[in-house]
């Protein structure tokens, strides 16, 4: 049905597509380049066991030293467990980004490929605050109970991300409307 | 330009898209207001614990904090109020843009003009705030900054940041036209 309206208003949509073609274009090199940055940090910091006994003993004034290879494993875990969340995030954005560049933009794959992108970057940022408490206590299960196990934060970036995702989820409500607008023009035309 | 909100007639779809995202932008609006009181108290709140931000920031790196200048910290402190004006501007255009949609201004030219400020304000901040870290950390101590490698300044957050900026942008344009379409709707109904 979204076919029809793209021929209908072709000129419009031919326009808009060579307008936002390269963005669309780079927009999906950054959908993947950034999933493998963090990958790489979280790879990164957590290979390197000396810095992270450091990081805890600065950061959370926690001896973890004496944590085992299981317990690094289970906590990497946990990072990567928030990170398939945001892969799955960013696969979305692929989606539409990939709708819009076949020139399927006002239709209701694209609204809820976006819609599916919003949710999941709200689910994201709230694992991921949670996920850093997680952390901590698998860090710290061979800690005595008298230790001071239990941790979390929110960064100033993770409000910002909550933010972001419900504007994707408000866009997504918007777009869904276009879609049934240039539906409408189609059969008026 | 036609513009749904200013139909004669009732519209119910235009009235249902709103009821959908006035909620959302009534969030997104005060939370963004609510973010950037947070990000503006904390950074007060570091910077005005002298030794404690020192000790953390330059210790962990085995730099003495006693050889910072008084000129150098209030400096770096300056480099992120700058940093913080140009958090401001972006939750301006933030908040234009949700009162506009509140209002019913959805599909309208001036919408998706509102929407590319959002987008552009993001850009400029996030490169404010590449530069302005770097100012900072510059100003603070010159060892800091030697010792920190390259790829430190750009992290995966001003990737992201760029990335729905991109986003942004590109929904701008996919909006401009949605409002030719509604436009074209009206002429030939």
């Amino acid at each position: 049905m979204l076919t029809a309206a793209v021929e209908t208003s072709a000129p419009m949509v031919s326009a808009l597509r060579a307008r936002i073609g390269w963005v669309c274009r780079a927009l999906q090199f950054l959908v993947v380049a950034h999933p493998l940055w963090v990958l790489w940090i979280v790879v990164h910091y957590w290979g390197d066991r000396a810095y992270m006994d450091r990081y805890f003993l600065d950061f959370y004034k926690l001896d973890v030293s004496g944590a085992s290879q299981g317990q690094f494993a289970a906590a990497i875990g946990v990072h990567l467990a928030v990170f398939a969340l945001m892969a799955g995030m960013f696969y979305c954005l692929w989606r539409v980004l990939d709708l819009y560049l076949r020139g399927r933009v006002f239709t209701i794959d694209a609204a809820s490929w976006l819609r599916r992108a919003g949710l999941l970057g709200l689910v994201t940022t709230l694992a991921d605050i949670g996920s850093r408490s997680a952390i901590v206590c698998v860090m710290t299960d061979h800690l005595p109970s008298s230790a001071d196990k239990h941790h979390g934060f929110v960064t100033s970036d993770d409000p910002i991300h909550l933010i972001l995702a419900l504007i994707v989820i408000a866009f997504a409500s918007v777009q869904k409307s276009a879609a049934d607008i240039a539906d409408e023009n189609a059969q008026i035309v | 330009m036609h513009d749904i909100s200013e139909s004669a007639a009732p519209d119910p779809r235009s009235d249902s898209l709103r009821e959908r995202v006035r909620r959302i932008c009534q969030t997104v609006r005060y939370a963004a207001l609510a973010w950037f009181a947070w990000t503006t108290l904390l950074t007060f709140w570091v910077w005005l614990h002298r030794a404690e931000y020192l000790d953390k920031s330059l210790r962990f790196h085995g730099i003495d904090p006693a050889g910072v200048s008084e000129l150098g910290y209030w400096g770096g402190f300056a480099t992120m109020i700058v940093d913080l004006g140009a958090v401001a501007w972006l939750v301006s255009t933030i908040w234009r843009l949700m009162q506009g949609y509140i209002d019913g201004q959805i599909f309208t030219v001036a919408a998706s003009q509102k929407l590319r400020a959002v987008a552009v304000a993001g850009f400029l901040a996030t490169a404010v705030d590449i530069v302005m870290r770097i100012a900072s950390v510059a100003l603070v101590s010159t060892a800091l900054l030697a010792k920190l490698p390259a790829w430190r300044w750009l992290d995966p957050q001003h990737l992201l940041y760029a990335l729905i900026c991109g986003f942004l942008l590109a929904l701008a344009a996919i909006f401009k036209t949605a409002a030719e379409i509604v436009e074209d709707n009206a002429q030939i109904v």
